[in-house]
């Protein structure tokens, strides 16, 4: 869905304006090692924490990603040293149904493929109570964006909570639409810290009657600038593209998260 | 201080020796117009040895022995002129010039002097002739001088159809581009398809490719020094062109005949006409205008005044929720005096200023964005001739920056003064271009530049990772940068055809833009030393062979340079361009710069134009990138070619093609792929390790004359730009397949294929 073009609003325009063209080319590019790519997470409701581990291609191969099986899987609570395993559910996928988090604890990811370890380190964030969540309705007359232009058929939504603590909050909404979970990386920071703090808006591509679970995760600072990262990476943004930093040690790629969570759910209008 | 005590005695030395001289000097104009001429070449004719060019203001000054002369004045375009002296005592002789094109069956002698590339002392630079401009084929009917510049060895485009440009391996803001002394910080409209510089207005254009004389400073890769025409203080004239999506019109005339001139000139595009014949984009602006003006007055024959400006905006608006609107303002006034014969002072009062402005409308949020940079800048300069064999400049020049970045702004939340940052850049400079024997001309020169940060608005200091953690507001400097810069270029002249010539020079630089690309777009931000950033220094050691033959019918030059930067930018490993503290995502480090820059050229006869080649490598060392290693900058190309031809077909016809060819720019590219939250993430292993396909493109052009009359003359210029419509990629992007989700593909995005345009333009 996040098909943007690695360009800001000035270039769109640019190229709808003049006769520029399109075309797929073929370009020689170099073979890379495998490595391994972790994605885990912890939040503080039993059953959300989940394990991924899967494996990098080079950019010419047609198959989906590669999984890892067979790993030794842990969660270690770093106050009380509480270790619990993660057991491989389906392929490259690891869950602990009991598993929960508490806020302000620091939790420790490790994994073991092989003879190799990774290891990697969160601290759950203080929750923030949204008072409310809803739809932002556009007054008539109002422009619409012009189909085939990002933002054309999306909804916007606004928060509303409370910042107190004059310190940035960073959020992630993650998104069902109809029980399809949504690839979008949808982050926002408050930037409380610089004074004027006010809770920003997302849109999600959706139509009138879509239901959307929204899951607003209050994620970490470190959290927070791995996927904006990865955002820049997807939609190619940055003026020089990159790998984001991955929090996980040994060189595997991905990061580690933990993360409260509320959930609402929503009738797009 | 003993270094600049040793550079006096040089300087002076040999203006003692030589007695009993008279000075002849005045001002050089041309004769139609009575515009002043810059670069007249005034030549004792038996001794061809003696020679001065004619200042920036037309001024020339030469001082001889006691005894009978003939002096020929010799100029571009323009029939020679000999006159025949008896030098008893100082006199002033004013020339007025006369246009070859106005008597065109008696002309016998071309107009040039034609073996000044092969004596000049200063090398690497370019003079481009504004009449060649109008000959070539052009982009959307619109003539460019900085995109004819880019045609030249050592100079590299910054992208198709773009006026931006990287000279021996700089960057786009390496580039100090002056406008009647004024720095023009974004010298482009229309997201760099034109240049702000209207060759309507423009009467002379030299680049200095990191090798200028004292006198200028600031930036470490080039400079380009245009000047604005005077306006004829002889007749009212009005000239013009109409184009396919611009037109411009241009007046000029005497206030007091042939003592004080205006001139002003316009330019607007009207691409928004047609946006708004669309059902799509009606709502929807683009355009930019400019506007050139320049008064002149004469008090006396010592004394004259100048006042000049630029005024140009650019406008794009998508419906009234969101818009952006952004340009320069210039503004010059320059005294000229007299003091004697010998004496010339100039003194300038300069006024610059670029901004943008982003304004978004929105339900939730109405906010404008405000980023600029300003300017107040003082010069003052005095050149003296002493005598015959040397010709000092000497001066200096105060400039007060203000940098506003970014300023998010409403009705609840004022301006942020603490985020105005303010710095001082002064200088103080002598060069002398010194004849020291018959076969060596030498120009040396110092410049001492200083630059202050100062204090009164917010500076941060970060830790190793590039986190801010403290936030100061110091009173005071802040910091302060004071750097000696020595400037050193010799010709040695083997015989009438050749000449050998080297130099070195330093340049610092203060003022950095900050860009994701290699051409600039408006909304780069500049920013100015901090306690963080230092200043670029670029030292650079150049040579060159310089040969004329065929009666200098053809031109031919070989120069190599190489140039070592320190404190150069570089963006982090995926930066966020939109950081509140920039700061957080730069790294410093070295650079390198080498290559080999081939010219030959054909100045003469119904068919003429020339051949440009560069080899050369540009590269970047920075902690932190690469694994530390040496890595091929943005900008880097091993192969740049330019072939130019033009051909008078009759009178009333002449044709032109332009070819260029280019080696990609080295780019970042992913060698792989993996998945986040099923997203697919590019996996790259290193910055810049790969190149875009190469570029080329032939432009093919053609000018008539239309039927003359003694009041009104026009022409109708043809351009095909790109006329094999080669598509040259201008992004390439990675994405997902669309019919296999996969599958992972690069998909290029061109721009211009075959872009036809025609102009009508006019004079009477």
């Amino acid at each position: 869905m996040s098909k943007y073009k690695r360009s800001n609003i000035l270039i769109i325009f640019l190229l709808l304006l003049l006769s520029s063209c399109e075309k797929e080319i073929n370009i020689d590019l170099n073979n890379t090692s495998s490595r391994f790519v972790i994605e885990g997470n912890i939040s503080n409701f039993a059953g959300e924490s989940v394990v991924k581990i899967t494996k990098t291609q080079n950019f010419d191969e047609t198959t989906p990603f590669p999984t890892v099986s067979a790993a030794i899987v842990t969660i270690t609570d770093s106050l009380l040293n509480k270790i619990d395993t993660l057991k491989e559910t389906s392929a490259g996928i690891y869950k602990n149904s009991s598993l929960y988090g508490v806020v302000g604890y620091t939790y420790k990811l490790q994994v073991k493929i092989g003879t190799e370890t990774f290891t990697a380190f969160s601290t759950m964030p203080y929750p923030l109570l949204l008072d409310s969540l809803v739809q932002i309705i556009p007054k008539e007359g109002d422009p619409v964006p012009p189909a085939g232009t990002p933002g054309a058929g999306s909804k916007q939504f606004q928060p509303s909570y409370k910042n107190f603590t004059k310190t940035d909050k960073y959020l992630q909404y993650v998104i069902t639409r109809n029980d399809t979970l949504l690839n979008n990386l949808i982050i926002r920071s408050d930037m409380a810290a610089s004074g004027f703090s006010f809770p920003i808006p997302f849109s999600v591509q959706s139509k009138k009657k879509d239901v959307l679970k929204i899951n607003i995760q209050l994620i970490d600072k470190t959290a927070y600038n791995y996927l904006s990262a990865a955002n820049r990476n997807i939609g190619q943004f940055s003026a020089t593209p990159s790998n984001p930093t991955a929090n996980i040690s040994n060189g595997a790629l991905g990061f580690f998260k933990a993360h409260t969570s509320q959930k609402i759910t929503l009738v797009v209008k | 201080m003993k270094y600049i005590s040793l550079v006096f005695t040089i300087l002076l030395s040999s203006s003692i020796l030589l007695a009993q001289t008279f000075t002849i000097s005045g001002y050089i104009t041309d004769k139609k117009t009575g515009e002043s001429l810059i670069g007249v070449i005034a030549l004792v004719k038996n001794n061809p040895g003696i020679g001065r060019a004619s200042n920036d203001y037309g001024f020339y000054s030469l001082s001889l022995p006691k005894g009978k002369y003939e002096i020929v004045f010799s100029y571009i375009g323009h029939q020679k002129q000999i006159i025949d002296i008896d030098l008893t005592g100082n006199k002033t002789l004013n020339v007025a010039m006369e246009d070859m094109t106005t008597n065109l069956q008696e002309v016998v002698v071309t107009g040039t002097l034609d073996n000044e590339n092969v004596r000049q002392s200063t090398m690497g630079v370019e003079k481009i002739n504004v009449e060649t401009v109008s000959k070539l084929p052009v982009i959307f009917g619109e003539r460019d001088i900085l995109k004819t510049l880019q045609l030249l060895p050592g100079v590299k485009s910054g992208g198709d159809g773009q006026s931006g440009f990287t000279v021996r391996g700089g960057t786009v803001d390496q580039n100090l581009i002056l406008l009647d002394d004024a720095p023009v910080y974004n010298a482009s409209h229309l997201l760099g398809f034109f240049s702000t510089f209207n060759s309507d207005a423009i009467k002379d254009i030299a680049l200095y490719k990191g090798t200028a004389p004292a006198q200028f400073g600031g930036r470490i890769a080039s400079v380009v020094d245009v000047k604005m025409n005077e306006g004829d203080n002889q007749n009212y004239d009005v000239s013009g062109g109409i184009g396919l999506i611009s037109s411009k019109l241009n007046i000029e005339g005497p206030l007091q005949k042939g003592k004080s001139s205006f001139l002003i000139s316009g330019r607007r595009t009207y691409a928004d006409v047609f946006l708004k014949l669309t059902e799509q984009f009606k709502e929807n602006q683009l355009y930019f205008y400019d506007f050139n003006a320049k008064l002149n007055y004469r008090f006396s024959d010592k004394d004259r005044l100048f006042v000049s400006g630029y005024f140009g905006r650019d406008v794009l608006g998508l419906s009234d929720r969101f818009s952006i609107d952004w340009g320069n303002t210039t503004g010059t006034m320059r005294w000229n005096h007299l003091y004697n014969s010998k004496m010339f002072g100039n003194t300038s009062l300069i006024y610059s200023n670029y901004d943008y402005k982003i304004n978004i409308n929105g339900d939730a949020a109405q906010f404008s964005i405000l980023s600029r940079i300003r300017d107040w800048n003082l010069k003052q300069e005095f050149q003296y001739f002493p005598n015959s064999n040397n010709e000092l400049k000497f001066g200096y020049n105060v400039i007060y920056h203000t940098i506003t970045p970014g300023q998010i702004t409403n009705d609840t939340i004022p301006a942020d003064k603490n985020q105005i940052r303010n710095g001082l850049e002064s200088a103080l400079y002598i060069t002398n271009d010194w004849q020291a024997t018959k076969q060596l001309k030498i120009n040396i020169g110092l410049r001492l530049s200083n630059f202050s940060v100062l204090g009164g608005s917010n500076y941060y200091n970060l830790d190793a990772d590039k986190n801010v953690i403290d936030t100061i507001n110091p009173s005071g400097v802040v910091a302060n940068f004071l750097y000696l810069e020595p400037r050193l270029s010799m010709s040695y002249t083997l015989n009438d055809n050749s000449s050998l010539k080297a130099a070195y020079t330093r340049n610092t630089q203060n003022m950095h833009l900050i860009t994701n690309s290699v051409s600039g777009s408006p909304t780069d931000k500049w920013i100015m030393n901090t306690n963080i950033v230092k200043p670029e220094i670029g030292d650079q050691v150049s040579t060159g062979y310089f040969l004329n033959f065929k009666d200098n019918m053809y031109e031919f030059s070989a120069e190599t340079y190489f140039k070592f930067m320190q404190n150069q930018i570089d963006y982090k490993d995926n930066a966020n361009e939109q950081a509140p503290v920039i700061e957080t995502e730069l790294l410093y480090g070295k650079g390198r710069a080498y290559g080999l820059e081939l010219l030959l050229k054909k100045n003469k006869g119904k068919f003429s134009g020339w051949i440009g080649y560069t080899l050369s490598r540009t590269e970047k060392q920075i902690d932190g990138i690469n694994q530390n290693l040496w890595y091929a900058a943005r900008q880097d190309r091993t192969h740049d070619i330019s072939i130019v031809t033009m051909y008078d077909i009759s009178k009333r016809w002449n044709i032109s093609a332009v070819w260029v060819y280019q080696t990609g720019n080295a780019i970042t590219f992913p060698s792989g792929k993996y998945e986040i939250s099923g997203n697919n993430i590019w996996l790259y292993t290193e910055r810049n390790g790969y190149r875009m396909p190469a570029y080329h493109r032939l432009d093919l052009g053609a000018t008539c004359k239309l039927k003359e009359t003694k009041r009104f003359k026009s022409e109708l210029s043809f351009s095909l730009y790109n006329a094999y419509g080669r598509e040259n990629p201008y992004i390439i992007t990675f994405e997902e397949s669309e019919t296999d989700p996969n599958k992972t593909v690069a998909i290029q995005t061109s721009l211009f294929r075959w872009i036809p345009s025609i102009s009508w333009n006019f004079k009477w």
